[in-house]
């Protein structure tokens, strides 16, 4: 999975990562590499430096094995270490593991299984790793490497003749990552119709279709029917959507002397009723003593940049992974 | 030429000498004639008579044998004078072997009075004749045959001649449009020039002006860059004709970046702007044909070519846009509109609507772009009015479209047609339901189904309305933007059910039992809320709903505003 001449240069120069050290030898003051684990790393092309170097490019089932193995053996187990750490690790092993697929032409089904459990992963990132501090975890770089990914794997299905058993899975993916985008949604209308009524795709667009409506109750309860991996990928919109419903109920139910039960409310945003009085508060929306809310049009207002903690609200994500491995959720089983 | 007049003096020569060797043996026949004259022998006289008559004969055979030898050395081609005197040889052996048997039947007659005799001679005579007649014959088939052969090499020689005629017509022609070009170039006649390298002209389904190479003859008349121009624009009319549009493509690039090349240089002069409009026409058509015959083979990105005509004609409008020493009657901004406008069209095709904003700031901030000419704002407000619409932007959307529907001109129906398109759901979203009559002038039946459902609040038609022609509206791409109907519709339900009710405190069932008759599935209380909540927050009904009562409770005075005077 490595070059030997990488390894030994990165080797000389304490370049190795903790996850490619010989177990042993991480505290030396010159730590030996491990072989059998360590991983070729992204080097970006520059003038002068030859990537074209066939001894130093792996062949595309070599790269089908080097990502099971970044996430049998990388991501799957639990370590003492951070996630964010086993995150970086494993998004640049998984870019230079794009690098030699780009370089290499690669298509077909290794190209598209690759690609698809990149994908996976770093929806699942996006969820897991939500809310981390900016120095640590990004979530525009891994939106924009994730954009990159999702449009080379929905070309790939386009001009690939064979058919890809889980296309329809990534088609709703993609729409739900991308809820509410107009290019988005003209894709999959112009998707062939035995593609379209797959019950996958139905779902998204609905979701997607209620979500362009400003129907958020519509949105939350069809969001239910999610699996996890769906709702990893919708939950960045999550907030919006909340919010809407705050902002269109404070127009709605403006009104000085209505109440609106908490519980109800709490029920239509898939929290329980302490979330709901956090959030209602973010928002300058009045709870008063009885758990009731008092809607108004000129109470309503945005939070401070950073007041909102979107990770305290995951729980309609969370719930749905129970005895889900990550394992299996990023290779598909699940 | 002085060989042959030494030859002939040679051969006169011969032929004197034998002439005097024929004439004294002549003479000296004649001499002894006389001399057995005297010994009155009719016999022998006969007999030297005769061998006198074949001396002659002889001699005129040779004489002509040598009249023949000589035309052969002095005319090769004569060949037909050849046969004429070869027959004419022949025909003299033949009157000599006639003279010849006559004579022997007179001696025999003389001899003996032979009947017999007589008969054979008269026969062998008549055969004789006979033979004559066929070699005359065979003699007259032998000179009708290269007469004939002469003919067909004479036809031969006149097509070599007319080839090369040919050949020059073609460098005629070749010139006289490169000529042409030259003085177009030379008396700053831009329109002209324009037709002369367009491919809208005639001059390009010539044959003759297709050739394969002609940058020789350009550079004799031309001075660069108006030289390779022309031959990039010969070559591209050569590769049209062979449907090769990739390479077509690729020589109209050539020609236009010269163009642009020379269009630089113009300070302060806009003559060549007719001649830029038709090279970028040229070379979007070009590029959308080549995209096509890609797209057949399976070959190359989708996009890629037009993209890169994007590139060339953005340099175009960077020329035009940047220029601004000259006045306003020689500016070269005339051409922006122009410009924007074919750029509009590949983005539009490519589907990278962002690039355009850009090119409608340019366009914006220009002091003419009120002077353009009506056709180039027409297809401008088009093009910005369905970007309008992309972005959401409803009014302003609503008023390009309508400025180019009203001056689009009456003839162009297909256009209008197009601009009816993205200015009905435009419309609909603001409240003006089209006229059946429109929809029926303009073959838009379509939208007939959809107006009906929105204007009745009649969600179920409008689903199944949008449903029958989905792949209509998602190819002109305004599905989505018809599917924001469905909020006017819930909306004219509702005001139905609040005419129905007639109360200012409606309840929410009655909402949710209307909906329900609509076929809409799976929708409960909460999602009426919803709706209705929605609808107060967009401005659409006046009030505030009641959780405690479950009633929707609407302000007495205009409930439900007019579409127009919303959003």
């Amino acid at each position: 999975m490595c070059p030997a001449r990488e390894l030994r240069d990165r080797e000389a120069q304490n370049r190795l990562h903790r996850f490619e050290m010989l177990p042993g030898t991480e505290r030396d003051r010159r730590p030996r590499g491990d072989p059998l684990r360590a991983v070729k790393e992204y080097s970006r092309p520059a003038a002068g430096k030859d990537s074209t170097n066939p001894t130093e490019l792996r062949p595309p089932a070599v790269l089908l094995k080097t990502v099971r193995y970044l996430i049998d053996e990388i991501t799957a187990p639990s370590h003492q270490h951070p996630w964010t750490e086993v995150y970086s690790f494993v998004f640049d092993r998984l870019r230079s593991v794009k690098q030699d697929m780009i370089i290499q032409r690669v298509s077909g089904s290794d190209c598209v299984a690759i690609l698809e459990r990149t994908v996976r992963f770093l929806i699942y990132a996006s969820y897991r790793l939500c809310g981390e501090p900016l120095r640590l975890y990004d979530p525009r770089i891994n939106d924009t490497h994730l954009q990159e990914y999702l449009s080379w794997l929905l070309d790939c299905y386009a001009t690939g003749s064979e058919a890809h058993p889980n296309q329809e899975e990534f088609q709703a993916l993609a729409l739900l990552y991308n809820l509410g985008s107009a290019r988005a949604t003209q894709h999959i209308m112009e998707l062939p119709e035995r593609l379209r009524s797959t019950p996958a795709i139905t779902l998204a667009l609905s979701i997607n279709q209620a979500f362009l409506e400003r129907n958020p109750v519509r949105l939350l309860r069809l969001a239910r029917r999610l699996n996890f991996l769906q709702t990893c990928a919708l939950h960045r919109h999550l907030a919006a959507c909340r919010r809407d419903l705050l902002l269109v109920y404070s127009h709605g139910f403006s009104s000085r002397n209505c109440r609106f039960p908490l519980e109800r409310l709490s029920q239509l945003l898939s929290l329980d009723t302490l979330l709901t009085a956090q959030l209602c508060q973010t928002y300058g929306v009045e709870v008063n003593q009885d758990n009731q809310v008092v809607f108004s049009k000129a109470a309503f207002s945005e939070p401070e940049q950073g007041k909102l903690h979107c990770n305290l609200y995951h729980s309609i994500v969370s719930e749905k992974q129970k005895d889900l491995t990550v394992q299996n959720i990023i290779h598909g089983c699940a | 030429m002085l060989r042959v007049q030494v030859r002939t003096c040679s051969i006169n020569l011969h032929r004197l000498v034998l002439l005097l060797c024929f004439h004294r043996l002549v003479l000296l026949l004649c001499f002894h004639r006389l001399v057995l004259l005297c010994f009155h022998h009719l016999v022998l006289l006969l007999c030297f008579d005769r061998l006198v008559l074949l001396l002659c004969f002889d001699r005129l055979v040779l004489l002509l044998c040598f009249h023949r030898l000589v035309l052969l050395l002095l005319c090769f081609d004569r060949l037909v004078l050849l046969l004429c005197f070869d027959r004419l040889v022949l025909l003299l052996w033949f009157h000599r072997l006639v003279l010849l048997l006559w004579f022997h039947r007179l001696v025999l007659l003389l001899w003996s009075d032979r009947l017999v005799l007589l008969l054979w001679f008269h026969r062998l005579v008549v055969l004789l004749w006979f033979h004559r007649l066929v070699l005359l014959l065979w003699f007259h088939r032998l000179v009708l045959l290269l007469w004939f052969h002469r003919l067909v090499l004479l036809l031969w020689f006149h097509r070599l001649v007319l080839l090369l005629w040919f050949h020059h017509l073609v460098l005629l022609w070749f010139h006289r449009l490169v000529l042409q070009i030259y003085e177009a170039i030379d008396n700053h006649d831009g329109s002209f020039c324009a037709e002369l390298l367009s491919f809208k002209h005639p001059h390009v389904a010539n044959p003759r002006l297709q050739l394969a190479s002609p940058e020789e003859k350009c550079q004799q008349v031309l001075e660069p860059p108006y030289d390779e121009m022309v031959a990039a624009h010969l070559r591209c009319t050569y590769a049209v004709a062979n449907h090769d549009f990739v390479e077509a493509y690729k020589f109209q690039t050539l020609v236009v970046q010269s163009f642009l090349r020379a269009f630089q240089s113009h300070k302060e002069e806009n003559w060549a702007l007719p001649v830029m409009f038709s090279v970028t026409l040229d070379l979007r058509i070009f590029a959308n044909n080549a995209e096509q015959q890609l797209q057949k083979k399976a070959k190359g990105q989708p996009g890629e070519m037009l993209e890169k005509a994007a590139e060339q004609l953005m340099s175009c409008f960077r020329v035009c846009a940047s220029d601004n020493r000259a006045g306003i009657e020689d500016s070269k901004k005339w051409g922006m509109m122009f410009l924007s406008n074919q750029l509009f069209k590949i983005y539009f095709k490519i589907n990278k609507l962002h690039l355009c904003k850009p090119l409608i700031r340019a366009i914006d901030s220009s002091n003419l772009k009120n002077d353009y000419s009506p056709a180039q704002k027409v297809t401008y407000k088009y093009y910005v009015g369905r970007k309008a619409m992309f972005d959401s932007d409803f009014k302003p959307a609503e008023e390009f479209l309508s400025f180019a529907f009203h001056h689009c001109h009456r003839s162009s129906q297909k256009n209008k047609r197009m601009i009816l398109i993205y200015l009905l759901p435009v419309k609909m979203l603001l409240g003006h339901m089209p006229t059946h009559q429109l929809l029926r002038k303009y073959d838009l039946m379509q939208f007939a189904d959809v107006t009906k459902a929105v204007s009745e609040g009649n969600l179920l038609l409008l689903n199944e309305a949008l449903n029958k022609h989905e792949t209509f509206f998602i190819r002109c791409g305004i599905f989505l933007i018809l599917e924001k109907l469905k909020i006017i519709t819930y909306r004219n339900l509702f005001k139905k059910v609040y005419l129905l009710l007639r109360t200012h405190q409606l309840p929410l069932d009655a909402f949710l039992v209307s909906l329900k008759m609509m076929q809409v599935e799976d929708v409960d209380i909460d999602e009426v809320q919803c709706i209705l909540a929605n609808l107060i927050y967009m401005g659409h009904i006046k009030g505030y709903i009641s959780q405690q009562h479950q009633k929707l409770v609407v302000s007495k005075q205009n409930p439900f505003p007019p579409l127009s005077s919303v959003s």
